[in-house]
């Protein structure tokens, strides 16, 4: 009894005592986990602080990319051109986390042996199998290395071994009892060392950690990138063109638009998806052969709805319209296994995804990416759309727009409107030269803030926009930006409508001093006057009993004895292209207001304040043919409303009483010569005759002249010449004499309308803008000016005769109509005169002297782009712009129009979608920018606008070295430091549609050009501008084809390229392997983008790419440095830049979200051990955790609304973000 | 004489062995309950631990917590009080290489309001 009572309370006591040991070991490894729970956030909490530490400083530029933040201060080194790294801030355990140095490869050697370092390294890619028996990669699979663009192995991996083809190892870092991390000092057989002083028995190892991050934005976002849909502005009359000017893509089509986040195509990873390859509908090919057709029922319709229906908001036809699906965004890319119907995402669409295929794109996708849109400054960049003052007439856009781009409702950084376009009585600011500064306090301050930012020196770069431009000429930049944009963005409700004679017009925007003086003016789509020409109409011949006196019966008459003369101006829209224009305007004549011939015969014209009202709409129906002949989207629109009336009627010859009725600039009735001149092969000597052109807005109150009533004014100086007696013939003056009354009366000829002004037997001289005159032929310069009048009666050589008149202007045999006048309305060459004096071919000249330009495309101007010599040696080719479809080429203000618009011919336009945005600040590409010189030199620099791209004609430097302007080296003036792509810094597109993939002055989806990752280089993943690139399309015309580029019919030729992805971004890892990084993304301007044919289309002789890299594009696009015409020289400033406007919107080097990939272990010290030696084969690691964490980088909810356009002590916003883990994701059980 | 009785020897011994076997067996009871004890402990740390970090984490001021036996929460003065937490001033402790603090740290020390037992842990937060 007793003993059974005993073994039961042995039992007893025992089991109390196994149960207490059992519950205290359980309990143990619940403590064990739970301590590496809480671990766990160290590496998140340590890349926080390194983030806060390298990402919220004042005045100083950082940069992420995988593993690094660099900042960058603004002092620069003796012998640098721009500021060195303040800081290296690493983002993956290392022994030393901050540093000033750093050298990648120092940093890749030293764990090259890193599997042999136990208790130093530890690989954070090393895999586990699941229940399948599938290896997972908790980082980077390397099944997919090779076989995803841009995913691959650059050098062995460091330490691969089998069964780990892919490590990552990072250093561990072990916390001590207090809290302290430390890494070891010394490693032997005996496990690793510390310093003995930190690590005590008291104080013991009690854990260690290894980490590294990833910066979400080198990866493809699942959210916002969708299938790219290439598209560009019409530049040629090509098949592939046509197919753009047909296919404006509609304002739903995000991925057609080549600044939105969905133009970032997926198919870089996602074609490899299913076992794709090429021919799938899932692995895209070139552009099709029959571009026209590609949206309706190609294999490349079929594919590009196949990557809509993929994405949340991709883009799909319902009931005929293109709509987003706006469907939930995917929260993990795991999520994108199944569709919204829990369907397998991709087996509708004709491939299989599979678990397997999301796991191995984990690197490589993402849900979640976003970048600041802040400037070097860490302040607010300006968006690219001007909204209405009043709040009253804001539309939902502008009210999104205005959402996206303030701190606080009251202070947006936008420019405003002062007023809307609201009837013929009230036209609107853009009809003002002055009301959107004066009338907009908000414009003025950020102008004055926009001049204050760029007296300093830019953050990252070392120096200013001042110092390079000087004052003058940066106000003249800001203020042509701040035009541009009065008449290229939300134009819809502010400019005037199709129903309004000045359509889509707008006066440019002019600041003055408080004396009047013009300081800096833009351009506005108002038209300056680029050739004057008189034309001396013989009305009456010597003649006996009524008849024409031909005493030799030759058909000519003996002798010219009655003249008139008239004045024909060309108007000039430096602001041409879509949407077509048809401004209002009157003109006024002035001063000298004779043409003075020998003894005293005099051609008097009305001056005073009698005025040419130019009023014809471009909308009016006319009689004949109908064409658009009151403005239309060429640089000489509204030629013919000089001569015509509102309702497309003649005007009224010689009176002078209407403005829009009458057309008064012509002798007020016939002259009489004098019997000495008039006879065929004489000459009569013109005198000196100058007068002042005033272009008036068209409702200019009549009055005395005032002040400041002139938009624009321009002086001719008619020299003394010989007027060459013209050959009447005999059958023209049969009837009597001649009257004017019919040549404003439109006739057809060959079925086009034509005004008959010159006719056979007229004498024509004119005056043209001087090639070698202070505009270098160059139209910009003089539209920029207000008044162009002499100072002082000195003549200023804007203006020269006419090329063609003979060089000393005298001989009785010069050519009778000497001039080049031309009518937007129509593309063809010798558009008036005599049929058998029409120029020919080149009728305005060339841009580029050995080029011969088609019949039908002549180019704007006289050859004039060779820089003078004293001006800039060398001799470098100049910057213009490529007309729209087949609209001539020449001097342009607005050519870098990327926005949807577009017309393929004069006849056949294209409505514009005007609420589009700009993409980017690239639009502001061919805007002059030595108006007035530059810092060092006030003399005007002819054909330089910003410059966007490496690639200028006048690029002669190797293409392996940055592109330079200095004492050795003079490519183009955009390339001295600061480069001029640092102003697209200051502005931005915020992104509304289909929903806000902006907020708080960042943007979803955006690719960071810092693909490199540390430090890790071995290992390249530049999948994201693999898809970034997909859709950019190079437009290349080579100088043989100049003949071609403008044809009147569809050539099936081919002037764009695709990029060569891998090439171009070789040398992206050049530029990484030198140590240096994309401090902003306009850095992308500087780096050349390598062509590459599409197949299956025609380039004819021009060079083929496919053996060049990015070395070899210098000479690829310009040729020889000595030859103008022998290489792609046909190629347009805009068409250069083109390809950086449709990539430099979706590109960042700065991040918002990261992820940690992290592992912890909670380590136990074995009985008996050092404290300070931590052996892996004796202690114990007692538990351990790895995952990731996402962390978001964004504003500080409390953050203070410090308004820095007006309190210059404004923090950068940088100062003001905070650090959130937003998603935590565990790898293994 | 009975033969069927125990002698004293017997009986003697019987005790021993029986003591003996009584005092070692219920020597380990306490062993067993502290084992108990310990692994209550732990649980509860673990879970005032998680606590505090989560309030941390969420920035709420705090410099002393009360918890009961099971690692909840306890009001003031409420009798189920089993820990004590004192927060230390949150300091900022320096990344491996560096001088300067960065990360900031709480040192907490746990206190059994009954006996002696106390420790002292660290918890890296947010900056």
């Amino acid at each position: 009894m007793v003993l059974t009572m005993l073994a039961l309370l042995m039992i007893l006591v025992l089991a109390a005592l196994s149960t207490g040991t059992t519950h205290l070991r359980s309990a143990s490894l619940q403590s064990d986990r739970s301590a590496a729970e809480w671990l766990r956030a160290l590496p998140a909490n340590m890349v926080k602080a390194q983030l806060k530490r390298a990402t919220t400083q004042p005045a100083v530029l950082w940069t992420s990319q995988p593993g690094m933040i660099r900042t960058f201060g603004t002092d620069v080194a003796p012998g640098k051109d721009k500021p060195t790294a303040l800081m290296h801030h690493r983002l993956y355990s290392a022994p030393v986390m901050n540093s000033v140095s750093f050298d990648a490869s120092s940093e890749t050697s030293a764990m090259a042996q890193w599997q042999d370092q136990l208790g130093l390294f530890v690989d954070l890619n090393e895999p586990m199998t699941n229940a399948n028996g599938e290896r997972q990669y908790p980082i980077a699979d390397p099944a997919r290395l090779g076989l995803t663009d841009g995913y691959a192995l650059r050098d062995a991996a460091a330490g691969a071994v089998n069964g780990q083809s892919l490590p990552l190892p990072v250093a561990w870092m072990y916390l001590l009892k207090d809290g302290q991390l430390v890494m070891p000092t010394s490693r032997d057989s005996a496990g690793v060392h510390f310093d003995p002083t930190k690590v005590t028995a008291q104080n013991p190892v009690v854990a260690r950690i290894a980490f590294w991050t990833d910066d979400e934005s080198c990866k493809l976002n699942l959210n916002t990138a969708s299938e790219a849909q290439p598209w560009d502005m019409p530049a040629a009359n090509t098949l592939t063109e046509q197919g753009y000017a047909k296919q404006v893509p509609a304002a739903a089509q995000h991925h057609a638009d080549s600044g939105h986040p969905a133009f970032t195509s997926l198919s870089s990873v996602l074609k490899h998806f299913g076992g794709g390859k090429s021919g799938t509908v899932q692995w895209p090919v070139n552009d099709p052969l029959d571009p026209l057709n590609h949206e309706t029922t190609s294999w490349w319709s079929r594919h590009l709805n196949c990557y809509q229906s993929l994405v949340p908001e991709g883009t799909v036809q319902r009931a005929g319209e293109w709509v987003s699906k706006q469907e939930r965004h995917y929260s993990s890319v795991g999520e994108f296994y199944l569709d919204v119907n829990r369907n397998n995402n991709g087996l509708a669409k004709g491939f299989v995804l599979s678990t397997q295929d999301l796991r191995q794109a984990d690197f490589l996708l993402t849900t979640r990416s976003n970048a600041p849109e802040l400037n070097p400054f860490g302040l607010p960049k300006i968006a690219l759309w001007m909204m209405p003052k009043d709040r009253t007439q804001r539309t939902l856009a502008d009210k999104r727009l205005h959402a996206l781009s303030a701190l606080d409702p009251a202070h947006e950084f936008m420019f405003q409107r002062a007023a809307l376009w609201q009837s013929a009585d009230g036209q609107g600011s853009a009809q003002s030269m002055s009301a959107d500064w004066t009338e907009v306090p908000r414009n003025r301050e950020l102008y004055a803030w926009l001049q204050r930012m760029t007296n300093a020196p830019i953050p990252g770069v070392g120096s200013s926009f001042v110092s390079k431009y000087g004052e003058r000429s940066r106000d003249q930049i800001l203020t042509s930006m701040l035009d541009n944009m009065r008449w290229s963005v939300n134009t819809d409700k502010a400019l005037p409508p199709a129903s309004a004679v000045n359509h889509h017009s707008a006066v440019p925007l002019t600041l003055t001093d408080e004396n009047g003086s013009v300081k800096s003016r833009g351009y506005g789509r108002f038209p300056t006057i680029t050739e004057v020409a008189v034309v001396f109409a013989f009305t009456d011949v010597d003649r006996l009993n009524g008849a024409p006196l031909d005493a030799n019966n030759d058909g000519i008459c003996d002798r010219a004895a009655k003249l008139r003369a008239f004045l024909v101006l060309n108007p000039y829209f430096a602001a041409n292209g879509p949407a077509p224009v048809s401004a209002a305007w009157s003109v006024r004549i002035q001063r000298g207001v004779f043409f003075n011939l020998a003894d005293n015969v005099l051609l008097k014209l009305p001056g005073g304040n009698v005025r040419n009202r130019c009023t014809l709409s471009n909308t009016q129906p006319l009689p004949a043919t109908g064409l658009p002949w009151g403005g239309g989207d060429s640089a000489y629109a509204c030629f013919a409303s000089q001569f015509l009336q509102p309702d497309g009627n003649p005007k009224l010859i010689g009176k002078r009483e209407d403005p829009a009725r009458d057309f008064p600039f012509i002798s007020s009735s016939d002259v009489v010569l004098p019997k000495k001149y008039g006879a065929p092969a004489t000459s009569i000597r013109m005198i000196e005759s100058g007068i002042v052109i005033d272009l008036l807005e068209p409702n200019a109150p009549p009055g005395q002249k005032k002040p400041d009533d002139t938009i624009h004014s321009v002086e001719v100086l008619f020299p003394a010449q010989d007027i060459p007696m013209p050959k009447l013939l005999v059958s023209d003056f049969a009837k009597g004499p001649r009257t004017l009354d019919d040549r404003l009366k439109p006739v057809v000829v060959d079925g086009v309308m034509r005004l008959p002004i010159i006719q056979r037997g007229d004498i024509v001289r004119s005056m043209v803008l001087n090639a070698n005159g202070p505009t270098g032929g160059d139209a910009r310069l003089l539209a920029v000016q207000r008044s162009a009048v002499f100072d002082d009666g000195k003549d200023n050589g804007y203006f020269t005769p006419h090329p063609d008149a003979p060089p000393s202007l005298a001989g009785a045999l010069a050519p009778p109509q000497v001039q080049s006048l031309r009518d937007g309305a129509y593309l063809v060459s010798g558009q008036y005169g005599a049929p058998e004096l029409q120029p020919a071919v080149k009728a305005s000249g060339s841009l580029l002297a050995k080029l011969q330009f088609s019949s039908n495309a002549p180019l704007t101007l006289k050859s004039a782009l060779q820089r003078k010599a004293g001006d800039d040696p060398g001799g470098r080719l100049g910057d213009w712009e490529s007309g729209a479809g087949v609209q001539d080429d020449g001097a342009s203000v607005n050519r870098c129009a990327h926005s949807p618009e577009t017309t393929l011919s004069s006849s056949g336009i294209t409505a514009p979608n005007a609420a589009m945005p700009m993409t980017s600040a690239i639009s502001f590409g061919a805007l002059p920018s030595g108006i007035f010189g530059d810092a060092k030199n006030a003399t005007p620099r002819p054909w330089q606008t910003l410059l966007f791209c490496p690639n200028p004609a006048g690029r002669t430097s190797s293409a392996t070295a940055p592109g330079r302007f200095d004492s050795t080296t003079r490519d183009h003036f955009g390339f001295a430091n600061p480069h001029d792509h640092l102003w697209l810094e200051f502005f931005w597109r915020p992104i509304t549609e289909p929903s806000a993939l902006s907020a708080n002055f960042a943007t979803e989806g955006k690719v960071n050009l810092n693909f490199q990752i540390l430090p890790w280089t071995w290992l390249r993943r530049a999948t994201a501008m693999h898809g970034a690139l997909q859709g950019v399309r190079m437009a290349a015309i080579p100088s043989t084809a100049v003949d071609m580029k403008k044809a009147s019919t569809p050539q099936n030729k081919q002037f764009r390229y695709t990029v060569d992805a891998e090439k171009t971004l070789a040398a992206f890892e050049s530029r990484f392997d030198a140590g240096e990084v994309f401090r902003t993304a306009s850095e992308v301007c500087d780096m050349f983008l390598v062509p590459k044919r599409i197949p299956g289309h025609d380039y004819g002789t021009a060079p083929d790419p496919k053996d060049l890299d990015a070395a070899g594009m210098t000479t690829w696009w310009n040729g020889s440095a000595d030859d103008d015409a022998d290489a792609f020289e046909a190629t347009g400033d805009n068409l250069r830049e083109s390809p950086y406007a449709q990539l430099y919107p979706r590109l960042c080097t700065q991040s918002n979200i990261f992820r940690v990939h992290y592992r912890v272990q909670v380590l136990k010290k074995a009985r008996g051990t050092l404290p300070d030696v931590f052996d892996d084969t004796r202690d114990s690691i007692v538990s351990e955790r790895r995952g990731s964490d996402v962390i978001e980088r964004r504003f500080k909810p409390t953050a203070p609304a410090a308004e820095p356009v007006t309190d210059a002590a404004a923090p950068s916003l940088h100062t003001q973000q905070e650090f959130i883990t937003i998603s935590r994701e565990r790898f293994g059980s | 004489m009975n033969r069927q009785a125990f002698t004293l020897i017997e009986t003697v011994l019987a005790v021993a062995i029986l003591a003996t076997v009584l005092v070692s067996v219920i020597g380990l009871l306490p062993q067993a309950l502290d084992s108990s004890r310990q692994a209550n402990q732990r649980t509860a740390v673990s879970f005032i631990l998680q606590d505090v970090q989560t309030r941390l984490t969420a920035r709420q001021t705090m410099s002393a917590m009360r918890y009961d036996m099971r690692g909840s929460p306890c009001r003031e003065h409420d009798p189920e009080t089993a820990y004590h937490v004192t927060i230390s001033p949150i300091i900022t402790l320096p990344l491996p290489g560096e001088t300067t603090g960065s990360i900031p740290t709480a040192t907490l020390r746990v206190q059994a309001t009954h006996g002696s037992w106390a420790e002292s842990f660290t918890l890296s937060l947010a900056p």
